[in-house]
């Protein structure tokens, strides 16, 4: 009994500071609308600068602790809304879910630099009074920390619900979520109290974070803290992302069950007890979720996105699809080995990021697991798609398809309870999948006997998934350059396949489902099958993707299918422009290859010039926060990069001369390069040069004609005349006729003469 | 019994009242009128009948079935379609592809004799007979909206319907517009099919109504031919104020 009262008020203090942490959660998207993914990242800035002032530089407590929750973070907040998440309105829900995401990736890429993640001294963050000294309450043992950490839960839930309902702020804070425009009419100011509120959330989250720090564990994990999100999102289920006090009691019961599992699950005989544990919050997810009363059907959130994505033509695809495959047959022969393994790497990904171009770009619905897919597709290939062993094993084709089938089913039930939901919770759940399968699935590395069916099995053998290159019946694509032929060519064919699908009947009413729920289901669209069906299409793709990349690296541990890979691939692809097949490639030549390049690049420069090799270092840890960089950048294009080199190129088709130059002189670089006289370095240089100098020359010399433009002007409708062209009496006869007057060529001094 | 009915319905957002024991009939062939002033719950009676918004009480039935409890894409298939008074189109389809959607969704629960239609050549059969061919191939975000109401009720006509709710059309059309609109809905009438218009356009609604009901605070406060309802006091009233108040 003594021992239950004892995991009790642990559950209670645990489950006091995921409330102060949701709580955070809900206040910010309540006021902007916008989920923020990097909440738990702020609570692991926080708990670090504290541990940097506290313990690092040995400044008194109070000090320190003002510092970092009076100042820094809500500082954070504020600039963060200020400065990227504000220029969020009127995108879609891609576009916000993604901007937060990489500044999540960006914050924890940040502490990795700041701060060494494998430190040579582990960093002690001690609890506040002191770690020993013990008060008893209820006849219970307490740190005074955590005596603390519950007063000041109750204070926080009590505030806010004074906070929202007692003050003009507060108010204010509640209208801006329902219509800034409206609060701006009523003298509110709606910029400035989203402000204030992201700066409360991120006090709120800060303060969580150094709460918590201690209670979890002595050692500082920048990942596990940034994972606190998931904990506080589940928390905040309960109060459906709106009420504070339902989102509390949601914490408690997490903290709770948390606390209980600790106590009662014996972790000597059950040895998933741990791995049980740190799965709670999805687990919580995925039930909350099943018991959300259905939404009702939108229309669409703003009148027109800024997201603008073309409809590719059949020519166009085909022709790009070959060129892929016939560039990359060249680029081949130029390559060392190993870039050609990275390469492979790379394409893999790319055929990954597809899936995401048809989930996202297509049918606007998010997936931010799509590596624990992979991870999915390749233990269906390891166990039952190879034949042979030792260094004749070959991946089967049958294990593929299988591969894409069993993603496809465990897609279906991931996706079911939160597709009749908005896009938001279908996000979360995946994330909250993803997590899991990393913390239960992928952590089953040891052998265990299953009920029922008598037979022994491991998921996840040892910790290592090794899966062999494929073989086609007699093709054997085992050589690393034969691989990478192979994936692209696969690459190219599902591009084409994809943008089929695009133009097709079924590509129309994922756009019409996308653009306007409501308006679709009313033609007679069931929401629900269409979102299901696309969604385990998706996660097929991503499955074979996944087995195809474990098959390219031959064997892999658990970190190939961390939650932040997926992330950071999803961010990229966006990057690069999710609507398009093109933007996959980009995303996935970027994730795979790019960075990496550029990292080794400078540590090599760094070494070739000595004296430079701080600035080169700089340089490496830079890369690391570029792509989240790339990535809040979203905000401000949020159609992706391809769509604007596309529109670079256009004057190219007028100007084929200096096409055709420009292809001749990277013609000329490769022949050079291929015999060698010059290094692969000058040939992408060239490349680099050409394909930037083509479309200025291309203006330069073959000017938008100027026929063109007053062809476009004709079909100018009536009420855009004197904006999209000059207005003359003609239109004026028109817009007579068309209000009904009588005399449309007297000009109205004289009319207003003759009146007088 | 009439083609479409509501009946009794009643919608209740917080403590304010939006529909109280709304009743609605319309007939095969014939255009019912739906005036009121502005919130008097046009709109909401028409999200009640097609599935957005479930009532506290009261039923909807459509062709002697009852689907007061059916989800609005089961209800599309049973043949009721609307247009929407905030425009709903596909903002990232062109005007053709916004009509051949209608198509496209319908080729996958029609019944076996109309799968496999081919919908554009219907679109563009469409497109003739609402009078699109000229934009057809324009961004719907960049037509005017007159014409975009339009292309609402082309997409809406794609799903052959039999019922058939229009949600303010010709707010946003031109004088001469709206003339040609309301020769399309008689047309449209005259081949079977059941319309009710939310119009606040009296000359369209006088021009083409049978029959129109008028809302006002939730309440159904007159019923009749367009002429009677015309000279009803309660009608003048919740329009123009009581005489008091104008006086």
């Amino acid at each position: 009994m003594a021992s239950f009262l004892q995991y009790t008020v642990l559950g209670l203090v645990i489950g006091g500071v995921y409330g102060i942490a949701a709580a955070g959660l809900v206040v910010t998207y309540t006021t902007s609308g916008i989920f923020n993914f990097a909440h738990g990242a702020i609570a692991m800035l926080a708990a670090f600068s504290y541990w940097q002032l506290r313990f690092g530089w040995h400044w008194p407590a109070p000090v320190a602790l003002v510092v970092v929750l009076g100042v820094l973070a809500p500082a954070l907040g504020a600039v963060l809304y200020a400065v990227v998440m504000r220029g969020l309105r009127g995108t879609a829900e891609v576009t916000r879910i993604i901007v937060p995401v990489s500044v999540m990736l960006g914050f924890l890429a940040l502490s990795v630099w700041v701060w060494d993640p494998t430190p040579r001294t582990p960093r002690l963050f001690l609890k506040f009074f002191g770690p020993s000294k013990l008060v008893e309450v209820f006849g219970v043992n307490l740190t005074w920390h955590e005596v603390a950490a519950l007063i000041i839960a109750v204070l926080v839930a009590v505030g806010l619900r004074l906070g929202f309902y007692r003050t003009r702020t507060g108010v204010a804070m509640r209208a801006v979520v329902d219509d800034p425009d409206l609060l701006e009419l009523n003298a509110g100011r709606p910029e400035r109290v989203a402000t204030a509120s992201w700066a409360l959330g991120a006090f709120l989250a800060a303060l969580a974070g150094v709460l918590i720090t201690p209670i979890i564990g002595s050692a500082m994990s920048a990942n596990a803290l940034t994972l606190l999100v998931i904990d506080a999102f589940a928390a905040a289920m309960f109060g459906r992302l709106r009420s504070v006090p339902r989102t509390f009691v949601g914490a408690l019961v997490l903290g709770l069950a948390a606390s209980y599992v600790i106590g009662y699950f014996p972790a000597d005989k059950w040895t998933w007890t741990g791995n049980f544990r740190a799965s709670l919050p999805m687990i919580a997810l995925f039930l909350v979720l099943l018991f959300l009363p259905q939404d009702r059907l939108r229309g669409a959130t703003v009148a027109r996105t800024r997201e603008r994505f073309r409809m590719p033509s059949m020519r166009n695809a085909v022709v790009a699809a070959v060129a892929l495959v016939a560039g990359m047959w060249l680029l081949r022969a130029l390559l060392a080995p190993t870039a050609i393994n990275d390469l492979g790497f790379a394409m893999c990904a790319a055929l990954i990021a597809l899936s995401l171009v048809l989930l996202t770009g297509y049918a606007g619905e998010i997936n931010l697991a799509v590596l624990s897919f992979g991870a999915i597709g390749a233990v269906v290939v390891h166990h039952w798609g190879i034949s042979g062993s030792g260094r004749d094993a070959r991946s089967t084709l049958g294990g593929y398809v299988l591969a894409a089938v069993v993603c496809a089913l465990v897609g279906a039930l991931v996706a079911l309870p939160s597709l009749r939901l908005r896009g938001l919770y279908l996000a979360l759940s995946t994330m909250a999948f993803g997590v899991f399968v990393s913390n239960m699935v992928l952590r089953e590395i040891s052998e265990r006997k299953l009920p029922l069916i008598h037979t022994r099995f491991t998921i996840f053998p040892g910790g290592n998934l090794g899966v062999p290159r494929p073989a086609v019946g007699p093709v054997d694509l085992a050589a690393p350059g034969t691989f990478l032929m192979a994936v692209t060519v696969l690459f190219a064919v599902a591009g084409v396949g994809l943008v089929a699908l695009r133009r097709s009947a079924y590509g129309r009413r994922l756009t019409a489902l996308r653009d306007s729920p409501a308006a679709s289901a009313t033609l007679g669209q069931s929401p629900l099958s269409l979102k299901l069906s696309v969604f385990m299409l998706s996660a097929a793709i991503a499955g074979v993707g996944g087995a195809l990349m474990t098959a390219q690296i031959g064997s892999a541990n658990i970190d190939r299918y961390d939650i932040f890979l997926s992330l950071s691939l999803l961010m990229l692809t966006v990057v690069g422009g999710i609507g398009y097949v093109s933007g996959a490639l980009v995303g996935g030549i970027l994730f795979g290859v790019l960075f990496l390049a550029l990292q080794n690049t400078f540590a090599k420069l760094g070494a070739d010039y000595p004296d430079l090799d701080g600035f080169f270092d700089f340089l490496a840890r830079l890369t690391t926060v570029t792509p989240a960089l790339l990535g809040v950048s979203v905000g401000r294009n949020p159609t992706g990069a391809v769509e604007r080199v596309l529109e670079e190129w256009v004057p190219l088709r007028r100007a084929r001369p200096v096409l055709v130059g420009g292809l001749a002189t990277i013609g000329v670089a490769y022949l050079l390069a291929l015999n060698e006289t010059i290094s692969n370095w000058w040939l992408i240089v060239v490349i680099v040069a050409v394909a930037l100098a083509m479309p200025l020359l291309a203006k330069r010399f073959a000017p938008a004609p100027e026929a063109e433009a007053e062809a476009a002007g004709e079909d100018v409708p009536l009420e855009l005349v004197g904006l999209a062209r000059p207005y003359t009496d003609d239109d004026r006869v028109a817009l007579d006729a068309a209000l009904g007057l009588p005399d449309g060529r007297t000009p109205v001094a004289q009319v207003a003469g003759r009146e007088a | 019994m009439a083609h479409l009915e509501a009946r009794g319905v009643s919608v209740r957002f917080g403590g304010k009242a939006a529909l109280s024991n709304t009743s609605v009939e319309v007939e095969r062939g014939s255009v019912t009128g739906l005036i009121g002033p502005n919130g008097a719950g046009k709109t909401t009676l028409f999200n009640v009948v097609c599935g957005l918004q479930r009532p506290q009480s009261g039923q909807v039935v459509l062709d002697g079935w009852d689907i007061t409890r059916a989800a609005p894409h089961r209800r599309a298939r049973h043949g009721l379609a609307r247009t929407f008074q905030r425009l709903e189109l596909f903002t990232s389809l062109t005007v053709r592809d916004n009509v051949r959607v209608g198509g496209d969704i319908r080729n996958r629960w029609g019944r076996r004799w109309h799968r496999g239609s081919d919908s554009a050549a219907e679109a563009d059969r469409i497109i003739e007979l609402t009078g699109l061919g000229a934009i057809a191939d324009r961004e719907v975000s960049e037509i005017p909206t007159g014409q975009a109401r339009v292309v609402e009720l082309a997409r809406a006509l794609m799903t052959r319907p039999t019922a058939l709710l229009l949600d303010e059309p010709a707010a946003g059309q031109t004088e001469a517009e709206t003339v040609a609109f309301g020769g399309l809905l008689r047309r449209l009438a005259a081949g079977g099919l059941a319309i009710c218009l939310v119009e606040h356009d009296m000359s369209l609604v006088m021009d083409v109504c049978e029959t129109v009901h008028v809302l006002d605070y939730g309440r159904t406060i007159a019923v009749g031919p367009p002429d009677q309802v015309r000279a009803d006091p309660a009608v003048i009233e919740a329009y123009l104020g009581t005489p008091e108040g104008v006086g």
